[in-house]
C-alpha cells in the first residue's frame, strides 16, 4: 500500500461528505477517492505484448464490455482501449512496468487517476436510481457483475462498471470526469431521496 | 345542499370502499363520495350531471363518459396557487380528502354564464367564423386575439412555479402491454409465465379494464366470476419476479424501434398531507420493448342527433360503469338510444337495479340477438326503427321526442312521434377501437365496414393488437386473443410459452349496428344543434359548410372546423366526422381517409416532460480543482460552456471595472496568477504523431524539438479557423496538445474522426487528459522569482528554459510539467500538476508570491491582457467565416507543406478576395470611451438612408490600464490597407469616430515575454 500524500484532494472533497443514514436505505452512495486509473491503448493482436502485460497481473477481458477482476482490474473501453484500475497510489507502478513491457511497440499508457473520480452506487434501489439517467438496460441478466459500459448518467458521460456487492447482489461504480463530480453526486443524491439515501464515507 | 346522502348511490355493490367516506368540493359546494370513486362517479352519486360550459357556445354540459375520452367534464383541480391543474377529466380524477375542483369556461357561474349569448347567436358563428371575421385589418389581430382567447379559453394555468418533483426513468422489457384489461392481462400472463420481462401499463387506478364494469352476477370466466378471475390473474402476476404492473400509467406515445413513452401519475390521487416530499408527482417512463401488445380497448361512439349534448346524456357503456363499478345510477328514469346490441346491457342492468327504463330506442327496425331478447323478456318497452329528434332540458334532460325513421334513415316518417319523459338519455353509436398507439407506430389501418370502424391492419413494428382495440367483440374472444398474442410474443423472444385453452364464457352473440352518421330532426328550424365533437363544439352542419366552401381533404376539414382538435383528440367523434363527410360528398368512408393520430394519446403535464431538469440540474456544472479557493476569495464566476470560471475577484467596494483594472495592471507590474485548468488537453502518441499534427494544424510540426512548444491553428475543411492552442513535444512520438476551453470535446471528436475514417494508416493514439491536470498560470516580471523559490529539478534561466519550452520537475514538492507559454505577452509560466494537487500547488504559489503582492486574475483580465497584445480568441475574433489570413496570421500558414485540413479552401475565389474583413485595431478619440462589442462599423459619420453599407464590426473592446486608454479589435473590410483611416462605429443615437490601427497595443516587439 502506497502512502497517500495528504495534500491530494479528491474531486468530492469540497462537498465535505458526512455520513448519513436512512432507513430503509434503498441507495448507498460513496466516493472511492484516488483509485489508480491508467488508460491503455495498443493492438491486442500482439500476443507477446498481451502475455507481457499478463505477467504484470494485467489481464485483458476476453469480451466486449468485459472486466477482469483482479488487483489490477482491467475494464474494456474499446477494441484497442482499456482502463486499468488499481488501489490508490498503485498507478505509478502500473505505468512504469507496463511501459517497459510494451517498449518498442506502438502503445499509449496515460495516467488518468485524477481525470476521473469514482462514485459507488449500492443498495437495492441502485439500479432504479441509475435508470433515471442511464438509457442502457441495467437488468442483472443483461448487465451482470463483471460488465462495464460507457454511457450517460443524466447529461454527464460516465464509465459504468457493475460489481458484486458484499451481500451477493450487484453494485455499480461510476467513473465520472473530475469537473462533473459534484454535479453528478448531487444529481444522484437527489434522485435517491425517494428510495432512502445513505451516504457512506 | 348538504353532503353525505349520495341519493344516487345504490345500497350495495360496486368496487368502492363504503367504510371510507371522502369529502370534496365542486364549485365551492361540499359533497361526499367514497374511496375508489372518481370525481365524476362521486358527482353523479350526488345527482350532479351538469359540470361544464362548452368551449365555443358556452352550452351546459354533463358527464358523457367514464374514461380518458371524456370531452365535456373538464375541471380545474385546485391544490394551491402553484398546483392548479386545468382540463383535468372528472372521469379520471380520483377522489381524495379535501379535493377541491371547479368548473371552467364560465363567468360568473356555471348556472349563469354571460358567455351563453354565443349559443343564441350560433348561426353567426359557424366554422371558420374567426378566420373570416377577424382577418382584417391584420394590424388589429393581436387585439382580437386577446379577446377571443379569454372568451374561448379552457381553464387557467397555475400562477406560480410548479413546486412538485417529476422524474424520468428508462426501462427495458421483453414485452410491454398497453392496457390492463382482460386481453392485455391474458397476454401478459402467458408471456410472463414463459419467463419474459413484462411491463403492464394501465391508465386506471386498478387494472381490469372492462372487467371492472361487469355486474357482480355477470358472465363467468372458466367457471369463476369475472372479478375472481381478475384477482387470480393479478395475484399470479405479482408472484412473477420479472413483471411490473404500473397502474395510473398512460402509454402516451409509440415511437420508432419499439420505443414508447409512458406517464405514471404517482401521487395525483393522494391528499396533499399524505404526499412524501421525495416522491415525484409524476414519472415519465422511456421504455424500450422487444415486443409490444396493444390492448387499449375501445370507446363508445355517440350518436349525432338534435340536442345530443344536454346534461344527462351519457354513453351507455359509461352508465354501465357507473352502475356496476361505482354503484351509482345516472338517473331515475333513463332512456337508452342505440344503433347496436351492446347498449341493451345497460338497459337490462339499470332495470335490474330498479331504475325506470321507459324506452329503448333502436335505429334498427328489426333488432335481434341474445341481449335484445333478454330486454324483451324483461318487458322493457322498445321503439325499433326510431330515432331521437329533440331533447328538452337545458341544465338536465327532462324529456325527448322519438320519431320513426324513413326506410333509408335520412328522414322522418310523418306522424309517428312519441314524447318520452326521462331525466337521463344513454346513447350508443357503436364502438371505436382505440387504434391511436397502433397508428402512431406507423401501422396501417383497415376499415371494418360492418362495424363502421377502423381497426389495425398491417403492423410495422414488433407489435400485436388484441381485444377491443382490434375490433374484437365478446370477452371470450378478447381473452383468447390475449393468450395467443402473449404466446406469440414469447416465442419471438425465444421463450417457450404455453397457450392456455380459450376460456369458457357464456355470452350472447352480438349483431351488426345500423350505421347512420347524422340523424334527422329540427333541420328546417335552424335551431338544430347536433354535435359531432363536443369538446370543440363542432356540429354536423359545420362539416357540411366546410365541404360546401370547398374543403375536400379530411385534414383541411378537420382544421377548418376544429373537429378532433380538442385535448381529447376527438376520440368519441372522429368516426362520426368521417361518416358525415363521406355521406355528404357521396363517397365511401375509406376514400375520405383518416386524420393523423399523434402523440400524446392523452395530454401530459409539461412537468413530466421536463423531469428534474428545471433548476440546478438543467445543465452540468463543471468546476476546476481550485474552485473552492476562488469561491473563498470572492471570485465572481462566469459560465464558459458548462464550466464555472473565475471572472474577476472584486475587493470590498470595487466595481467590476475597478477589479479588472487592478488585476490587469498587477499582472504586468509584478505578478498575477490565474486558473487555466479548463483548457482542453489531448495526449497524442505514436510514431506518426508529428505527421498527424502536420495534417491537422496549418503550420509545420515535424522538426519541433523535444521539450519545445508551438502555437497552432486548426481549420475546418472550409478553411475557416476552428480552434487554436499550444502543443508541446514530450518525446519523439509523444505530444501534449491543448485546445480552447469550449472546443475541447469537439476537437477530440474531430481528430478521432480523421484518424478513424481518413487516416487509419497513421499510428496515433489520442487520449483526453483535460481533467488529469490542474493548470496554474503565473504571469508578470516577478514570476521567475517565485518559480525559483518553489521549483526543483529545472534550470529556470532564460537560456536554459526559454519562451515556448516545457520542463518537468517539482514545484512546491509536487510533480509538475512547467510550460513557458504566454497568452499575455508577459514572462509567464503554466504549471501543470495532477488535478488532486491543484489546490495545494495553487496555495503554495500564492503564499510564495505574497512578497510580490501576487494578484489572482480572472478571465476578464485575461481577455484584456491578450487584447493589449492583439492575441485572438477563437469564437470572439472568429465566427466560422474567418481565415488565418483574415486575422493577419499568414505567418502560421505553411507555404511548404503539401496539404493540411482546410488548405485547399484558402485558395477559393471567395477566400482570396481582397475586400474580405480583416483583423484591425480601433482607437477612439475619447480615450475613456469603450466601444460596444458587436457594434457595426460604417464609413460615414452621418449614416445615409438604409440600407447602410456596413464594413465591419467590433469583436473585442476593453479599457486597458496598461495602455492608459480604451482599445478595441475589429474585423473591417480591407482593413489592413486602411490603417490610419477614420471610420465610424454606429450606435442607436450617434456614431463614434475611430481610427484604424494595427491590432497590437502593447509591447509590439514582444520583449517582455521573452525575458
Amino acid at each position: 500500500m502506497v502512502e497517500m500524500d495528504a495534500r491530494r484532494r479528491s474531486a468530492l472533497a469540497p462537498l465535505k461528505l458526512a455520513p448519513a443514514t436512512a432507513d430503509p436505505a434503498g441507495v448507498r452512495l460513496s466516493e472511492l477517492a484516488h483509485l489508480g486509473k491508467v488508460n491503455l491503448r495498443f493492438d491486442s493482436a500482439d500476443q507477446d505484448a498481451v502475455a507481457a502485460l499478463e505477467a504484470l497481473g494485467i489481464q485483458l477481458p476476453g469480451e466486449v464490455n468485459g472486466v477482469v477482476a483482479a488487483d489490477r482490474r482491467v475494464l474494456w473501453l474499446g477494441p484497442d482501449e482499456w482502463l486499468i484500475v488499481t488501489a490508490p497510489g498503485e498507478e505509478g507502478a502500473v505505468l512504469q512496468q507496463a511501459s517497459q513491457a510494451l517498449a518498442g511497440r506502438h502503445h499509449a499508457l496515460t495516467d488518468l487517476t485524477d481525470n476521473y473520480t469514482t462514485i459507488r452506487v449500492a443498495g437495492p434501489s441502485a439500479e432504479a436510481l441509475l435508470a433515471k439517467g442511464c438509457p442502457l438496460d441495467l437488468h442483472g441478466s443483461v448487465f451482470p457483475a463483471g460488465r462495464v459500459a460507457q454511457s450517460l448518467i443524466g447529461a454527464v458521460d460516465m464509465i459504468l462498471e457493475c460489481l458484486v456487492d458484499g451481500a451477493g447482489g450487484r453494485m455499480f461504480l461510476i467513473f465520472v470526469r473530475r469537473s462533473f463530480a459534484q454535479y453528478t453526486w448531487d444529481w444522484l443524491a437527489d434522485g435517491a431521496l425517494e428510495f432512502g439515501l445513505t451516504i457512506e464515507v | 345542499m348538504s353532503g353525505g346522502n349520495q341519493p344516487y348511490r345504490l345500497a350495495e355493490g360496486g368496487r368502492i370502499d363504503r367504510s371510507r367516506a371522502i369529502a370534496f368540493t365542486f364549485d365551492g359546494t361540499e359533497y361526499e363520495g367514497y374511496a375508489g370513486d372518481t370525481l365524476a362517479s362521486a358527482l353523479l352519486a350526488n345527482g350532479v350531471h351538469r359540470v361544464a360550459r362548452s368551449f365555443k357556445y358556452h352550452r351546459q354540459r354533463g358527464i358523457l363518459t367514464a374514461g380518458a375520452e371524456e370531452p365535456n367534464a373538464l375541471v380545474e383541480v385546485w391544490r394551491d396557487r402553484a398546483r392548479t391543474e386545468p382540463n383535468r377529466r372528472a372521469t379520471q380524477q380520483e377522489l381524495f380528502d379535501g379535493l377541491a375542483t371547479r368548473s371552467q369556461n364560465r363567468f360568473p357561474s356555471l348556472g349563469f354564464d354571460v358567455g351563453a349569448w354565443t349559443d343564441k347567436l350560433s348561426p353567426l358563428f359557424p366554422a371558420g367564423f374567426y378566420y373570416k371575421t377577424f382577418k382584417w385589418p391584420s394590424s388589429l389581430w393581436m387585439t382580437y386575439e386577446r379577446v377571443i382567447r379569454r372568451a374561448a379559453g379552457q381553464g387557467r394555468a397555475p400562477s406560480r412555479p410548479d413546486p412538485d418533483r417529476y422524474e424520468h426513468a428508462y426501462a427495458h422489457c421483453d414485452l410491454l402491454v398497453a392496457g390492463g384489461g382482460p386481453a392485455g392481462l391474458a397476454a401478459a400472463l402467458v408471456a410472463a409465465r414463459a419467463g419474459a420481462r413484462v411491463i403492464i401499463a394501465d391508465e386506471q387506478a386498478e387494472p381490469g379494464g372492462s372487467l371492472l364494469s361487469y355486474p357482480a352476477d355477470g358472465p363467468e370466466i372458466g367457471g369463476r366470476p369475472a372479478a375472481v378471475w381478475l384477482a387470480d390473474v393479478l395475484t399470479e402476476l405479482s408472484t412473477l419476479p420479472e413483471v411490473r404492473v404500473l397502474p395510473r400509467t398512460t402509454v402516451f406515445g409509440y415511437y420508432d424501434h419499439n420505443f414508447l413513452g409512458l406517464v405514471e401519475r404517482v401521487t395525483d390521487h393522494l391528499a396533499p398531507p399524505n404526499i412524501a416530499a421525495e416522491l415525484p408527482r409524476q414519472r415519465l417512463w422511456k421504455v424500450r420493448a422487444r415486443q409490444v401488445v396493444l390492448a387499449t380497448g375501445a370507446v363508445e361512439r355517440s350518436l349525432v342527433f338534435p340536442d345530443n349534448d344536454r346534461p344527462g346524456i351519457m354513453l351507455a357503456s359509461a352508465a354501465r360503469t357507473y352502475l356496476n363499478r361505482y354503484a351509482v345510477t345516472p338517473g331515475k328514469r333513463a332512456v337508452v338510444f342505440t344503433n347496436n346490441d351492446s347498449a341493451y346491457r345497460t338497459a337490462i342492468g339499470l332495470a335490474e337495479a330498479g331504475v325506470d327504463v321507459p324506452a329503448i330506442i333502436d335505429l334498427r327496425p328489426n333488432p335481434g340477438g341474445g341481449l335484445v331478447d333478454q330486454a324483451r323478456q324483461l318487458g322493457l318497452p322498445m321503439l325499433a326503427g326510431y330515432s331521437v329528434s329533440a331533447v328538452s332540458g337545458r341544465s338536465r334532460v327532462s324529456g325527448l321526442q322519438a320519431v320513426r325513421l324513413s326506410a333509408d334513415g335520412t328522414g322522418i316518417m310523418p306522424g309517428l312521434r312519441t314524447e318520452v319523459t326521462c331525466d337521463t338519455l344513454l346513447i350508443s353509436g357503436g364502438w371505436n377501437p382505440l387504434v391511436s398507439l397502433f397508428s402512431q407506430s406507423r401501422g396501417k389501418l383497415a376499415f371494418d365496414a360492418a362495424a363502421g370502424a377502423y381497426v389495425p391492419g398491417t403492423s410495422t413494428q414488433e407489435e400485436r393488437s388484441v381485444g377491443a382495440c382490434r375490433g374484437t367483440v365478446g370477452l371470450r374472444d378478447c381473452i383468447a386473443e390475449g393468450y395467443a398474442a402473449g404466446a406469440e410474443a414469447a416465442e419471438h423472444l425465444g421463450l417457450s410459452a404455453k397457450r392456455p385453452p380459450d376460456p369458457d364464457i357464456d355470452e350472447p352473440a352480438q349483431t351488426d349496428p345500423r350505421l347512420l352518421w347524422s340523424l334527422p330532426g329540427k333541420g328546417a328550424s335552424g335551431r338544430r344543434r347536433a354535435f359531432v365533437d363536443y369538446q370543440s363544439d363542432v356540429m354536423d352542419k359545420d362539416l357540411k359548410l366546410a365541404l360546401r366552401e370547398g374543403y375536400r381533404s379530411i385534414e383541411h376539414v378537420k382544421r377548418y372546423t376544429t373537429a378532433g382538435m380538442g385535448v381529447d383528440q376527438g376520440k368519441i367523434g372522429n368516426m362520426n366526422v368521417l361518416g358525415i363527410v363521406a355521406d355528404t360528398v357521396g363517397a365511401d368512408i375509406p376514400s375520405v381517409g383518416v386524420t393523423t393520430f399523434r402523440q400524446p394519446y392523452s395530454g401530459i403535464a409539461f412537468g413530466a416532460v421536463a423531469g428534474r431538469a428545471p433548476g440546478k440540474f438543467l445543465s452540468p456544472v463543471r468546476t476546476t480543482p481550485m474552485h473552492e479557493w476562488h469561491a473563498a476569495h470572492g471570485a465572481v464566476f462566469e459560465n464558459v460552456g458548462q464550466w464555472k470560471r473565475a471572472w474577476y475577484y472584486p475587493r470590498k467596494g470595487e466595481t467590476m471595472r475597478n477589479a479588472v483594472n487592478r488585476e490587469v495592471a498587477a499582472a504586468r507590474a509584478s505578478l498575477g496568477i490565474m486558473d487555466a485548468s479548463t483548457l482542453g488537453k489531448i495526449d497524442v502518441r505514436g510514431p506518426d504523431a508529428a505527421e498527424f499534427l502536420n495534417r491537422v494544424y496549418t503550420n509545420a510540426w515535424i522538426k519541433l524539438g523535444i521539450g519545445r512548444c508551438r502555437y497552432g491553428l486548426m481549420l475546418g475543411e472550409d478553411g475557416m479557423v476552428m480552434d487554436d492552442g499550444v502543443t508541446t513535444r514530450l518525446a519523439d512520438d509523444h505530444f501534449h496538445m491543448t485546445t480552447t476551453t469550449g472546443g475541447a470535446a469537439a476537437v477530440m471528436s474531430w481528430l478521432e474522426l480523421w484518424l478513424q475514417t481518413e487516416w487509419p494508416d497513421l499510428k496515433v493514439y489520442l487520449t483526453s487528459t483535460t481533467e488529469q491536470w490542474a493548470v496554474i498560470g503565473l504571469c508578470g516580471p516577478n514570476s521567475r522569482r517565485v518559480m525559483e523559490e518553489l521549483t526543483e529539478g529545472i534550470d529556470l534561466s532564460a537560456e536554459a528554459f526559454p519562451h515556448m519550452a516545457m520542463r518537468e520537475g517539482r514545484v512546491a514538492d509536487i510533480p509538475a510539467r512547467v510550460f513557458r507559454i504566454s497568452f499575455t505577452g508577459e514572462l509567464s509560466y503554466e504549471v501543470n500538476v495532477p488535478a488532486a494537487y491543484g489546490q495545494a500547488a495553487w496555495e503554495a504559489i500564492w503564499n510564495a508570491g505574497r512578497p510580490f503582492d501576487i494578484t489572482a486574475y480572472g478571465t476578464e483580465a485575461m481577455h484584456v491582457l491578450r487584447a493589449e497584445k492583439g492575441f485572438v480568441i477563437v469564437g470572439q475574433e472568429t465566427d466560422g467565416t474567418i481565415t488565418p489570413i483574415d486575422l493577419g496570421m499568414d505567418w502560421i500558414v505553411s507555404k511548404k507543406k503539401p496539404d493540411f485540413i482546410g488548405r485547399r479552401s484558402l485558395f477559393r475565389s471567395d477566400t482570396v478576395r481582397e475586400d474580405r474583413k480583416q483583423l484591425v485595431g480601433l482607437l477612439t478619440e475619447d480615450q475613456n470611451e469603450v466601444l460596444e462589442e458587436g457594434a457595426q462599423i460604417i464609413d460615414e459619420e452621418a449614416p445615409p438612408a438604409p440600407p447602410v453599407p456596413m464594413i465591419g464590426h467590433v469583436t473585442s473592446s476593453y479599457y486597458s490600464p496598461n495602455v492608459g486608454r480604451s482599445i478595441a479589435l475589429a474585423l473591417v473590410k480591407r482593413g489592413r490597407a486602411r490603417e490610419g483611416e477614420r471610420v465610424y462605429v454606429s450606435m442607436p443615437d450617434r456614431t463614434i469616430p475611430v481610427t484604424i490601427t494595427r491590432p497590437v497595443f502593447y509591447d509590439p516587439e514582444g520583449a517582455r515575454q521573452n525575458g
